[in-house]
């Protein structure tokens, strides 16, 4: 994120960046071809889907945030990310467990 | 010493606004959370189903990531030293951003015209404010795209540019990031 | 029409003329301001204002404003806590005390709004301000301006809270403002709308102000400072701002969803169309746990400064407490579920979070051992701030065991809600929070105004304080086991409460005597700061950097950018020089300092401006403060020249004359 060299990176970025488009879209185009032609269904579905968004996931890291272990500036993103992905993890997946036994109380 | 100095600056600005961004993103994933728990809760009225019309969100989601790519390349071509390439690269980011705001408003439009509110259940008022306050987001990013085109231009910002260009396209990944989950969740989960 | 525009829902009905409280208190609140304001104009400081305090970005200046906002929401927030002491005293049988009960809801909403966002997070954020740079070598935090920002979002959320005393009504529905009853079917008024404007404006600042102390602490560290040659309160401070940044978002949307729901008519959290009043519940307890942490953490972190410093012994176990802190940082995000343990989640969801809540004293208890280590065959002094330390250690102890007490499922049950409940918190937050506030007060107090506050006055407002708190405070436990809810503002005589409540009201008595000790003592030593002077800048014999620049410190902090390399760098330095080392004379270099600006004030007062035409449904008042306050954000992003560079002849110039006053 924070380049020290300036005009090999730009082609460097360039090319990091028109891959990455390339496969993000192909992932959005295969996600949406499985749910519209209904080639999966119930869990497989759901865990085809979750796959489809990790790989986005680590395309948006890799090839456009570019984030790595090399330099300092770019570990310490990364370990904020990190972090921060941890503790969506814990308060998203806690909440919704929480909320659907509530739920599950109270209708039972 | 001063080429130090705001390589410092730039460091330290660029990784406050990554932390921002994380916070952006805590609020996304507590919206997300929130909609799943309401999902169901349609109050007798139209659930997701209804409401999901796949290819329009496919041009959606083209739009983010196109628009997202359009900054990218726009920064990559100010390392490379062309400016003219910079500013036509963010005025086409703008354009897929806008039109991004103009279906997300159009939705809402022919939603709210028949008679589907975000008053009406749990469901809808968690539908409308997680797109909503997405589409504020892009909005942000757009209002951003004009003050830097007219920054650009601009001699006394010329330190500034390339610290104000990699916080925008950090905030356009951090978009492409979210409509992905958004996508996702909302729409291909719920398309079932 | 256009009155409708203008005015919205306001009118003079909005103020209660009739109730002689209310109508007391916002006349004290206006004589104040008229003599504060009086006295500006009267001294013709009006420039001086603006200049040094109202557009300073320093953040030793806007360290002082926050503690200033904490102590004035500190009387207020306490007399909330003496009124309600004074109404469950006397409200007993036939007795209906002098609150009725739609008032009393306020008072204890109020109380437990102003406490923790306005007092505690204040009074922390202003320490921390201050603090924090110095200790690691820098002389500025990262982000100035946003410092700036983020006080005056505080302020003007803490005046909302003021001017909802006298225009319109507060909240009646608890701190936390629990669905449906803070939705608009149950709370039509407008003192829920007050309630989340104040918070959504200071959480704003909060929330920027924990993102400017991280990125300050990770990159502006002294060369040679790595993370474990910090001082052990700006781990604490670190840990703590992780714990905003984190949790704040989760508050804001939150209460913004609320807001949906009055606002726009939405139904996250109404009891029909779909809503689901256990979301917010869930979500907000999310905020709310951490939110406790990044209270006693700071906290926790004075206390390790204290201790080190009055026992003349490096903190034992250094790495231990780190881990313990961040430990405490980690687990604080999984316990939040025990705020609720009986609404429902059932036996499995319940036991997770019940031994989580019990993990999480492990660490704590690691560092109360590693704080007595630290005192045991040290050379120990018994200053002010040694007396507050004692005291958190024993009463935040106590506090702690009953909270571990309650996270075991089955005893919440019983006493969840109760007085008992309260009595916990109250050990905790008081015996931690505001006693570790109190003990970094009087330490810091010299580093921050070149003078010692009055040592004897410090050490009765600590007995009145502990022993206050306990009379106060005991008896709730005893109350809460005998069965009392908390906010209630009346009772039976055969419930056998009353004697208690005497007693508790006795307590908050003695309290007050402490604060009032408190406030003579800081009246006295600005009397007396000329015999009272620090010369030296280390009136404590320190270990940490603060304590190696003048007090007050000049506005660049440092001269000269200090090279660490070691923990506790300048009590090392001090033993080299006692033992006849060389002192090599500083080589100045120009300096960069941020410039002051007006933005951050202006978008503080219109924020707040904003705040209050949306409570009162004021169209065009809005729209106008709206407009304006994005103006003033592209004025600031229009602004190319933020800094300025402070001349050799400057520096060299400045210190001489600290030199020249600290050898006299």
């Amino acid at each position: 994120m924070s380049e020290h060299c300036e005009k090999t990176c730009g082609r460097k970025l360039l090319t990091s960046y028109i891959w990455g488009f390339i496969l993000s879209v192909v992932l959005v185009l295969g996600a949406y071809f499985i749910v519209d032609q209904s080639l999966l269904s119930g869990k497989a579905l759901y865990v085809a889907l979750g796959v489809f968004l990790v790989l986005q996931m680590l395309i948006q890291v890799l090839f456009f945030l570019r984030l790595n272990m090399a330099t300092e500036d770019s570990r310490w993103n990364l370990i904020v990310l990190l972090f921060t992905l941890l503790i969506i993890f814990v308060v998203v997946s806690g909440s919704l467990w929480i909320m659907y036994e509530l739920n599950y109380n109270m209708v039972n | 010493m001063n080429e130090h100095h705001a390589q410092e600056v730039h460091a330290k600005v660029t990784f406050g606004f990554w932390t921002y961004l994380m916070t952006d993103l805590i609020m996304f994933a507590t919206l997300v959370a929130t909609y799943i728990v309401l999902h169901n809760n349609v109050f007798g009225g139209p659930g997701i189903q209804e409401l999901t019309n796949l290819p329009y969100v496919l041009i959606q989601t083209l739009l983010v990531l196109t628009g997202a790519f359009a900054c990218r390349v726009g920064l990559a071509s100010f390392y490379l030293d062309c400016r003219k390439k910079t500013a036509a690269w963010l005025v086409i980011s703008l354009a897929f951003a806008v039109a991004f705001c103009w279906t997300q408003y159009h939705q809402f439009d022919v939603l709210l015209d028949m008679g589907i509110s975000y008053q009406n259940s749990g469901f809808l008022s968690a539908f409308f404010t997680l797109l909503a306050i997405f589409a504020v987001h892009v909005m942000i990013a757009i209002f951003w795209t004009v003050i830097l085109l007219i920054q650009f231009c601009l001699p006394r910002f010329a330190g500034l540019m390339k610290t104000r260009l990699t916080c925008l396209s950090l905030f356009w990944s951090f978009l492409s990031i979210v409509w992905l989950v958004i996508l996702t969740v909302v729409y291909l989960m719920g398309a079932l | 029409m256009m009155e409708q525009l203008i005015f919205g829902k306001l009118s003079l009905d909005a103020i209660p003329y009739h109730n002689p409280i209310i109508m007391g208190a916002g006349a004290f609140m206006a004589l104040v301001a008229t003599v504060v304001l009086g006295t500006i104009l009267y001294l013709k400081k009006v420039k001086w204002i603006w200049t040094e305090w109202l557009t300073s970005v320093d953040h030793k200046k806007i360290g002082i404003m926050y503690l200033i906002l904490a102590g004035i929401m500190f009387l207020r927030g306490f007399s909330d806590a003496v009124m309600m002491r004074l109404q469950q005293a006397m409200s007993v049988g036939t007795n209906m005390g002098y609150l009725p009960p739609e008032h009393y809801d306020q008072v204890f909403t109020a109380h437990g709004v102003i406490m923790i966002f306005f007092m505690a997070m204040s009074f922390v954020f202003g320490l921390v301000n201050i603090i924090v740079p110095e200790q690691i070598g820098a002389r500025d935090v990262a982000f100035p301006y946003l410092n700036s920002l983020s006080f005056w979002l505080t302020l003007s959320g803490a005046c909302l809270v003021m001017i909802s005393l006298v225009v319109g009504d507060f909240a009646a529905t608890g701190w936390l403002a629990y669905p449906p009853l803070s939705e608009l079917k149950y709370s039509p008024t407008v003192g829920v709308d007050y309630y989340l404007w104040a918070l959504t404006l200071s959480g704003i600042g909060t929330l920027i102000g924990g993102i400017n102390i991280f990125v300050t602490i990770l990159r502006m560290r002294c060369p040679g400072m790595t993370l474990m040659k910090m001082p052990l309160f700006t781990w604490s401070v670190l840990c703590s701002m992780i714990l905003v940044i984190v949790s704040f978002p989760v508050l804001n949307i939150t209460l913004f969803l609320l807001f949906l729901d009055r606002f726009m008519g939405m139904h996250f959290f109404t009891s029909d169309f779909g809503g689901n009043p256990m979301l917010y519940i869930s979500l907000i307890w999310t905020w709310g746990h951490p939110e406790v942490y990044i209270l006693v953490l700071p906290a926790f972190g004075i206390f390790s400064e204290v201790v080190a410093t009055f026992s003349k012994k490096p903190l034992f176990g250094y790495t231990a407490m780190v881990w313990a802190t961040a430990a405490i940082t980690v687990l604080s995000f999984t316990v939040w579920l025990h705020h609720f343990f009986t609404m429902g989640a059932g036996a499995d969801v319940n036991s997770v979070f019940g031994i989580a809540t019990m993990i999480i004293s492990v660490p704590t208890g690691v560092k109360v051992f590693n704080w007595l280590a630290t005192m045991y065959r040290g050379r120990v002094t018994f200053a002010t701030p040694m007396y507050w330390m004692i005291g958190f250690l024993i009463t935040f102890t106590i506090g702690g065991m009953t909270g571990v007490l309650m996270s075991v499922p089955g005893v919440d049950f019983q006493v969840h809600n109760s007085v008992f409940l309260i009595a916990h918190f109250h050990n905790t937050i008081i015996g931690g929070v505001v006693f570790g506030l109190f003990a970094g007060y009087t330490y810091w107090f010299p580093k921050i105004f070149g003078f010692k506050l009055h040592e004897r006055l410090g050490r009765w407002a600590f007995w009145l304080w502990i022993t206050g708190f306990y009379v106060a405070f005991m008896p709730l436990y005893v109350l809460g086991l005998m069965g009392m809810t908390r906010r209630i503002s009346h009772y039976s005589v055969e419930s056998g409460y009353h004697p208690y409540l005497i007693v508790a009201a006795i307590g908050a008595g003695i309290i007050l005597c402490g604060i009032l000790c408190q406030v003579v003592q800081l009246v006295v030593s600005i009397y007396q700061r000329d015999s009272n002077r620090d010369l030296t800048g280390d009136p404590w014999d320190g270990r940490t950097l603060e304590w190696s620049i003048a007090s007050p410190p000049p506005f660049y902090n440092f001269a000269v950018t200090p090279v660490v390399q070691e923990r506790d760098q300048f009590w090392a330095d001090k033993q080299k020089r006692l033992s006849g080392a060389a002192v090599i004379p500083p080589r100045y270099e120009p300096l960069h300092m941020p410039k002051n600006t007006s933005i951050g004030f202006l978008m503080g007062v219109i924020g707040g401006v904003f705040g209050f035409a949306m409570v009162w449904d004021m169209a065009l008042l809005s729209m106008v403060s709206g407009v304006v306050l994005l103006g003033c954000a592209l004025a600031r992003m229009f602004n190319a020249h933020i800094d300025y560079t402070v001349s050799v002849e400057e520096v060299s110039k400045t210190e001489m004359k600290h030199l020249v006053g600290a050898s006299v």
